[in-house]
């Protein structure tokens, strides 16, 4: 768990992982906790098939300017992104990242304590590869502690709506999904003792 | 009155207080990252048959059509950014010649050129005298998206008020950032009025025959302009009173220099902001009275110095303190950034 | 004893700065004829573009924006969105609606914008000394094309140029001072045709005896020969 009057977190991957769904479930979620909260999509120039960045920093102090420099969890989500999202991690970064689809190999430059979720695997295996992303924002819940999980779920649902209103079913998925991020975030520190 | 927060972009906001300004009919052309704000008139527009939409062939037409809409008496305005922002200076300045309230939010990116989709603060001199302009605008500069709610609307009113194209000048961060805003204020609005088709007929030109026919012209402008002014400029200075390092910042540099600051006051550092929310006019006077006990001045932007260059025009016979520069032109400057500046200065 | 002018003309600017023998002079006071017969100068807008027909913008007791070279068809379709009520006259010449202007022309087309646009083609850039022009003919010596060089095989033939990309709806036509009467019925058709709110535009076929160096008689025949490659007519109706 981080501590601090302002979690900056980053979230990269490809576009269509659904990045952008989670940065701001996280944030509406935040927003919900009455804290002070600022979510920021950066990509490049093309519309597809670029990395894809999200910008969220949000606790109970004042926050200056929508990027930072170093993030305090970094959240990656595929290959491509280790390499532009390298700026951003300090020593004191978590760097979070999808074990199935990211080689620790390829992290082997990274100074920073790292924290492996088997989301892909675990949403395949247990659930639905696509809530592989609802995964990873269990466990990015997890790590910052200070949002609770009932307001995560309100803004999960908030975001689906639509979604939920075809397939009523996706509404159990997703909280399943996210209480299973979690669960893998405790584990990785059980496995470390 | 209560508070009404909410959680919106910052184009959300602009697109918001536009609605709430009265505004009634938009013209413009599609350019990252100002396209949602069209988007979201046209999806009004299509509900509310009292609101006007065009989708120009590009920014000329697009604000030739702005101007149009203003000679029907329609509060028009439109949006853009980067080499947008260029095009669209061709009939900005027939509307400075003819004292019409365009009003335009640009979300600048990065340049020159094509640049980047995003951010910079690099389109500073184009709001402020872009074309063949002799500045008679307006261009506000907020620094978070609260301020962009309330700037906003003012930009209407202070177009409408004085008859002068005015500016909201922000950046693709703050267009497409998601923050709480609280969005109870209304800043009430001034009627539009047709300027054809309504009383005494009118022939309005641009060109002129003789220079000293121009020259007359202009000086009615300036004169218009430097009265408008007293009325309009806006500044905030900061813990400047005393302060020894006073940073020069504006838009969402702006905000990040102010967190810097009352960071670096805790740790009893005698440092200060001036930020100009105003960047035409400029307050020249607060400026000069900010840096009275400065020996040093921190100008910090996203550019290559466009602001500086005002910096030290307005304080060149008011100050000997030093200069120091955080130019990062198309790249963010968060207040960490800043502070270390300071730290390595102080 | 005074010459008799339309009502809508400003009989106080008048005499007006075009060169004489400008074939402007016909145009306007056509053009003023066709707004009174039709009795609409209370909701007529008028809007010129930078060229020669800058010098109208006080031609008229109509109100009346003198715009940038090229910006009179997106000024005109502006104003007339948000005032739907008018009737609103956007004149140009060659260059400004072929050259500069070309894009906007042809998306009001496109869009059916219901505005009039009046296209004066003396197949040269008269203001400015007499430049090539989008309608200049292959071999046409201009101050840009001396000894005839750097023209066009072919010129910009601008009412079917636009039928491509208007609506079947739109009025299209190309008139020539050298028929007056044939001039101002089209005029008057196309203003019609905005009424009914659609697109209209008239190409009128004029002389420039400053720029083309020629006497009336001269002025006339060239005229007579350009009307072989611009054919006089209704393009689309």
């Amino acid at each position: 768990m981080i501590k601090k009057d302002i979690y900056k977190i980053l979230i990269a991957g490809e576009g269509g992982q659904g990045i952008q769904s989670i940065a701001h479930i996280l944030a509406r979620a935040a927003y919900e906790c009455d804290l002070n909260v600022s979510y920021m999509p950066n990509y490049g120039v093309e519309q597809r098939g670029g990395v894809s960045l999200g910008f969220i920093q949000l606790g109970k102090g004042p926050i200056g300017f929508p990027k930072f420099a170093k993030a305090d969890l970094l959240v990656v989500m595929c290959d491509r992104a280790i390499e532009r999202t390298e700026q951003y991690v300090s020593k004191e970064t978590l760097y979070l990242y999808d074990a199935d689809l990211i080689s620790s190999i390829k992290l082997a430059g990274i100074r920073a304590e790292k924290l492996p979720i088997p989301a892909t695997s675990t949403a395949s295996k247990k659930l639905d590869p696509k809530v592989f992303n609802i995964i990873l924002l269990g466990a990015i819940v997890n790590e910052i502690g200070i949002i609770k999980n009932k307001i995560v779920q309100e803004a999960l649902i908030e975001n689906f709506t639509d979604k939920y209103a075809l397939k009523p079913q996706l509404k159990n998925l997703n909280i399943k999904a996210l209480e299973m991020g979690q669960k893998l975030a405790q584990e990785v520190y059980k496995n470390d003792k | 009155m209560a508070i009404k927060k909410e959680l919106l972009t910052g184009n959300d906001v602009v697109l918001k207080a536009a609605l709430l300004a009265g505004a009634e009919y938009f013209a413009g052309y599609p350019i990252t990252p100002s396209t949602e704000i069209m988007n979201g008139w046209a999806r009004e527009a299509a509900k509310n048959p009292k609101l006007l939409f065009l989708q120009t062939e590009d920014e000329t037409s697009a604000g030739m059509a702005v101007i149009g809409g203003l000679l029907a008496g329609k509060k028009t305005w439109t949006v853009t950014s980067g080499v947008g922002h260029v095009l669209i200076q061709d009939p900005l300045v027939l509307a400075e010649t003819l004292s019409l309230p365009f009003v335009m939010y640009v979300g600048q990116r990065g340049g020159p050129s094509t640049g980047t989709v995003i951010y910079s603060q690099q389109e500073l001199n184009l709001a402020r005298y872009g074309g063949n302009s002799e500045g008679l605008r307006v261009v506000y500069a907020p620094s978070n998206i609260q301020e962009l709610f309330e700037v906003t609307q003012k930009a209407f009113h202070t177009a409408w008020r004085y008859r002068l194209p005015t500016i909201i000048l922000g950046d693709g961060y703050l267009t497409k950032t998601l923050s709480p805003v609280d969005t109870s204020r209304v800043l009430p609005q001034d009627p539009p009025e047709a300027i054809f088709l309504n009383k005494e007929i009118k022939n309005l030109r641009n060109c002129f025959s003789r220079e000293d026919e121009l020259a007359e012209h202009i000086n009615i402008l300036f004169a218009k302009y430097a009265s408008a002014s007293r009325q309009i400029v806006e500044s905030e200075s900061y813990k400047t009173n005393d302060a020894r390092v006073v940073i020069f910042a504006w838009g969402t540099v702006g905000f990040a220099a102010k967190v810097a600051v009352s960071n670096l006051r805790k740790e009893n550092k005698r440092v200060g902001l001036f930020r100009p929310i105003t960047m035409r006019p400029f307050d020249d006077k607060g400026a000069i009275k900010a840096v009275q006990k400065a020996d040093k001045i921190l100008i910090a932007e996203s550019s290559g110095g466009q602001f500086g260059r005002i910096v030290r025009e307005t304080l060149t016979q008011s100050t000997d303190a030093e200069y120091i520069r955080l130019y990062k032109p198309a790249e963010g400057i968060t207040s960490e950034e800043i502070e270390a500046k300071i730290k390595e200065i102080y | 004893m005074e010459p008799r002018f339309p009502h809508c003309v400003n009989p106080k600017t008048k005499p007006s700065n075009f060169c004489p023998g400008c074939g402007y002079g016909i145009i306007l006071k056509t053009l003023g004829e066709v707004i009174d017969e039709l009795e609409i100068a209370p909701r007529t807008v008028f809007a010129v573009d930078i060229g020669c027909n800058l010098l109208a913008w006080d031609y008229y007791k109509l109100d009346t924006i003198q715009t940038h070279h090229g910006r009179v068809t997106p000024l005109s379709v502006g104003y007339k969105r948000a005032s739907q009520e008018s009737v609103t006259i956007g004149i140009a010449g060659d260059g400004g609606l072929y050259a500069i202007g070309l894009q906007s022309f042809l998306h009001a087309a496109h869009r059916d914008d219901p505005v009039t646009i009046i296209g004066v083609n003396n197949t040269i850039y008269a203001m400015t000394g007499g430049q090539l022009a989008p309608t200049s003919l292959l071999g046409q010596i201009t101050d840009s094309s001396p000894e005839g060089k750097f023209t066009y095989e072919k010129p910009v033939f601008g009412p079917e140029l636009a039928k491509e990309m208007a609506s079947s709806k739109a009025y299209l036509a190309r008139a020539s001072i050298l028929n007056i009467f044939q001039m101002k019925q089209m005029l008057r058709s196309a203003i019609e045709r905005q009424i009914d709110g659609h697109f209209s535009f008239v190409e009128i076929m004029s002389y420039c005896p400053t720029n083309w160096k020629t006497d009336a008689k001269q002025s006339i025949e060239a005229l007579e020969k350009l009307e072989e490659t611009f054919k006089i007519g209704v393009v689309n109706d």
